[in-house]
């Protein structure tokens, strides 16, 4: 029996010895230079090292895997390879509403035109000529799905670098229209490979007849089309989004070179004026499961990625090198009230539970960085509030400090009791029970709000549960009316912090998952002097004002009365992490105070510092604006 | 032949059931994705969340308006022609074309890792049978002890940190080295080696513990047949006794799991394929399911059951030609 079992322990030996050895050899592989898996720039764990090959590696996004990657954008086979390969006529950095010419070189309003003179020295990856034409593509192909085209008569190719467009009745103020001319990537569908879906296109387009119904319902370009042109249009967009391309073609500073799964490579675009100066010549996207380690480790150069507190402050210590810039985001996050029912279509209920909440508790368990607000909502960015509201406005509106026993006073003046359990109840002896929905994938700014949210609700007085609900369900639950409550952004824009934009997300969306139906009622708000606004008509009515003082004043009244009706409680502010490799980069955003800070840095104190760290982030300054600039530069 | 036939006959009805019932389940599933990918396409390409949406909506290739039935039967005439359909997000990613990227890495990582954590199991489980008692079975005990008790996923992230980011001997993530050039050349073949030796690990460690456990229960179940007492009292050596009584008769039913796992194995693993980035099956069927890629997902799923389904008939075929006494009929 022994011999047997040293015969049999010595064959398993033998086989996991042969396994060990094809893992060392095979681990050996990654030291022979063949894996770019491995850093080529940086072995060091702290310190500056030489950037020799000018490489910055990203690390995150998302680009479809081959054999789903290509080269159309609107067929989603690029996704975030195209911040650094398109371009459009001007970029807006967000936050700050600064825009930005890329492609044009000058423009000009003139009553109901505008035009736009494009760069002439511009080409398309490919070495084609960019022109006018590229640009007309773009708007024509996307007729139903660019919001432009709504406002807009017509475009007209003026000649190869000219573009005039013209606005439609009433013509919107010169600010939403350079908002709206900046908005999507633009070059993005050039005329030489979609020529022939964009003829058939303005073919069809003769066929229009002019739109004469409800100005807030007009359809793009103003014109109404039969069936068959409709289902035409349809036809040509679907075969249109279904063209594959092999790699993105674009007018930016990068083309793709190689992709897989979980690396992309891209190298500079030769037609690209200059770019032979670009600091960087090769840019390395790859995706990980674990970012925690990669950034420990200082496998990548740059990353956006908000964490908790003490993880950030681990990984700065781990890492020697990498800094951490947070940046408001322009969004807040906020609990939705479902006004649908009982109490919670009660204003002074809201208000009160607006009152009760302590957001600090809130701020640092779901993202430690966020700024607090005062407010209840104001569906405006909260950081934008001084720039579009005047001040004695400002003065005037209510603040939300967490004082419970304020907001005990203010239920008891409205006939509420506390019953023997210390629950409230109402005047007609009715206790209420919520239930809070956060989206499951939200992870801390989103179970852990909505977990401190209702323990200091039921702390108060009424008893809250909280629910993490799948992404997929919570949103068209909420509007169903499934939950009382909902932790989402409130108080945001997609991007450009514009009153008009935000006001529009608000008395739409936010609305909506309140349980306001806009388009059955119309909802009637009092401002601070008492007088009736018809809420969307008056955030309409700001698309068309030029006049900044009659501007302020209109959005510093929207803004009151939103505040005032409380439907939902903006506990913060949110702020994104940005993070940089100091070992492989210079010219970084305070640079000169990373000692002092410890790595983590403060937010942007000025609207200069907030711009620098904003172009650190492709989603607040796309198409390479950070590499463009060339401040920040390789070791 | 007859029993050969009835048995197809019996996987065809099973794989008509499957196809119905995974196709109208998936329809059921609650959730809008149009709303969260209209949220995250309104932030990058800097447009409203309304125009967003609309884009999003008219580039999802899926029609929630079009009756039921109709879609089944549009499906189902689909797959005679052998078109399991295209994903709903992306029209240039067939089910067939996700299916033949996928599949092979699945099928590659998979199989090493179930030859060799079936060769360790059968050995170790043998070896524990044997060995009732003594350091041998307490340090096999603990290992199958601990590895059962670590989800799959915590093993990956370990050996993550370990090898890829302390050590830095394998890549962070992926299946092959973006600076080779797919093919029958040695600097992808090795590429793809270095690449699969992690997954392949993460699959072994987690994997061997079961096929010990069920080994060692099967030839401990045979120690105590009459026919082994019966040639302990002939005088066999042990050694024979071991090797052609224990080990062959008590391997029999681990073929058969082997052909199950088999079938199984075409789903991979998601947490591991997830953890390394490895563009398997695995990884595909969590990415389809997270995105609500019903077409994608039906088109996995079917290739799973068919394997599964398979692999069904292969072990009740080899099962009795293992073992002579188990007839067909």
């Amino acid at each position: 029996m022994r011999n047997l079992t040293v015969m049999r322990l010595r064959q398993i030996f033998s086989f996991v010895l042969i396994l060990v050895l094809i893992f060392v050899l095979t681990a050996c592989y990654s030291n022979t230079g063949n894996d770019p898996g491995t850093s080529p720039t940086n072995d060091s764990d702290s310190g500056p090292v030489v950037n020799k090959e000018r490489v910055k590696r990203i690390a995150g996004g998302y680009w479809p895997a081959p054999p789903g990657f290509g080269g159309n954008l609107i067929g989603a086979q690029v996704g975030d390879v195209g911040y650094y390969v398109y371009e459009s006529m001007f970029l807006v950095i967000v936050g700050t509403d600064r825009v930005v010419p890329r492609l044009a070189k000058e423009w000009k309003h003139e009553g109901n035109k505008t035009t736009v003179v494009l760069h002439d020295n511009r080409k398309w990856s490919d070495g084609t000529d960019f022109t006018a034409k590229d640009m007309w593509a773009y708007y024509l192909i996307n007729i139903n799905s660019s919001a432009i085209t709504r406002y807009l008569e017509a475009i007209n190719v003026v000649d190869d670098y000219t573009l005039e467009f013209v606005w439609a009745e009433p013509v919107i103020s010169d600010t939403q229209k350079m908002l709206l001319l900046a908005e999507g990537w633009q070059a993005v569908t050039p005329y030489h490979i979609f020529g022939e879906f964009v003829e058939q296109v303005a073919e069809i387009m003769k066929k229009g007849t002019p739109y004469t119904g409800d100005p807030t319902k007009r359809p793009p370009f103003g014109l109404v089309f039969e069936k068959d042109d409709q289902t035409a249009l349809k036809n040509l967009y679907n075969d249109f989004k279904n063209v594959d391309m092999e790699k993105p073609i674009g007018t930016g500073p990068y083309m793709v070179d190689k992709v897989t799964n979980v690396e992309v490579d891209l190298v500079v675009n030769p037609y690209f004026p200059d770019s032979d100066k670009l600091e960087f010549q090769k840019i390395k996207m790859h995706t990980v499961s674990d970012y925690n380690s990669l950034l420990s480790s200082n496998e990548t150069d740059s990353f956006v990625g908000t964490l908790p507190y003490d993880m950030a402050r681990m990984i700065l210590d781990a890492s020697g090198t990498m800094v951490m810039y947070p940046l408001l985001e322009q969004k807040s996050v906020g609990v939705i009230f479902n006004t649908r029912v009982q109490p919670l279509n009660d204003k002074l209920v809201r208000q009160a539970l607006n009152e009760v909440i302590n957001k600090k508790p809130v701020r640092e368990v779901a993202n430690y960085w966020a700024v607090e607000t005062g407010f209840a909502t104001i569906g405006l960015v909260p950081s934008t509030i001084e720039k579009y509201v005047d001040k004695d406005v400002l003065a005037k509106f209510a603040r939300y400090t967490g004082n419970t026993e304020k907001a005990a006073k203010m239920l008891e003046d409205a006939g509420w009791t506390k019953n023997s359990q210390g629950k409230w109840v109402d005047r007609n002896g009715r206790s209420y029970r919520f239930v809070i929905a956060a989206n499951a994938g939200w992870g801390a700014q989103g179970i852990t709000a909505a977990s401190e949210v209702a323990r200091q609700l039921t702390e108060f007085g009424f008893e809250t549960e909280a629910k993490a609900v799948e992404a997929t369900i919570v949103v068209s639950n909420m509007k169903a009316g499934a939950y009382d409550m909902m932790i989402d952004f409130v108080d945001m824009t997609w991007n450009i912090s514009d009153p008009y934009k935000a006001f529009s997300s608000y008395y739409g969306d936010i609305t909506e998952k309140a349980g306001i139906d806009l388009s059955a009622a119309p909802l009637i708000l009092k401002d601070y002097e008492g007088k009736e606004l018809n809420m969307k008509e008056a955030v309409s009515s700001l698309l068309y004002i030029n006049d900044e003082q009659e501007y302020r004043d209109l959005v510093g009244r929207i803004a009151w009365a939103t505040n005032d009706n409380a439907i939902a409680i903006n506990l913060y502010q949110n702020v994104m992490a940005i993070w940089e490799n100091s070992a492989t980069s210079k010219g970084l955003p305070m640079e000169d105070e990373f000692k002092k800070y410890d790595r983590m840095m403060p937010l942007p104190r000025t609207e200069e510092e907030y711009e620098e760290i904003a172009i650190l982030n492709r989603a607040y300054a796309p198409f390479a604006e950070v590499f463009v600039r060339n401040k920040v530069k390789p070791r | 032949m007859n029993y050969f036939l009835r048995k197809l006959g019996t996987s065809l009805l099973n794989l008509i059931a499957v196809v119905v019932t995974i196709f109208i389940v998936l329809r059921m599933m609650p959730g809008d994705i149009i709303e969260p990918m209209a949220r995250e396409e309104a932030s990058r390409l800097g447009i409203t969340y309304e125009e967003a949406y609309e884009r999003v909506a008219d580039r999802y290739n899926y029609n929630p308006q079009e009756p039921i039935y109709q879609q089944l039967v549009r499906y189902v005439k689909g797959l005679l022609r052998g078109d399991l359909g295209t994903s709903m997000l992306n029209p240039k990613n067939t089910v067939v074309s996700i299916l033949s990227v996928a599949l092979p890495w699945t099928i590659f990582v998979v199989s090493i890792s179930l030859i060799i954590s079936f060769i360790l199991g059968m050995q170790l489980g043998a070896l524990m049978a044997i060995r009732k008692r003594g350091i041998i079975n307490n340090s096999i005990t603990f290992y199958v002890t601990i590895v059962s008790a670590i989800p799959s996923y915590i093993i990956a992230i370990i050996l993550s940190i370990i090898f890829v980011y302390q050590l830095r001997l394998f890549p962070k993530s992926g299946v092959y080295s973006i600076d080779v050039t797919p093919g029958f050349n040695m600097p992808f073949i090795l590429s793809v080696l270095h690449y699969s030796v992690l997954p392949i690990t993460t699959y072994v460690i987690t994997s061997t513990g079961g096929w010990i456990l069920n080994m060692k229960g099967s030839s401990v179940h045979v120690l105590g047949s009459d026919y082994v007492f019966a040639a302990q009292a002939r005088g066999i050596p042990e050694k024979i006794i071991m090797r052609r009584y224990m080990k062959k008769n008590a391997m029999i039913p681990m073929i058969t799991i082997l052909a199950m796992a088999f079938g199984g194995m075409i789903g991979g693993a998601p947490l591991i394929e997830g953890q390394f980035q490895y563009l398997g099956m695995g990884a595909y069927l969590a990415k389809a399911l997270g995105e609500r890629d019903f077409i994608l997902y039906q088109g996995l799923l079917l290739c799973i059951s068919i394997s599964v389904i398979l692999a069904n008939l292969v072990a009740d075929l080899l099962y009795s030609k293992l073992d002579p006494r188990i007839r067909l009929e």
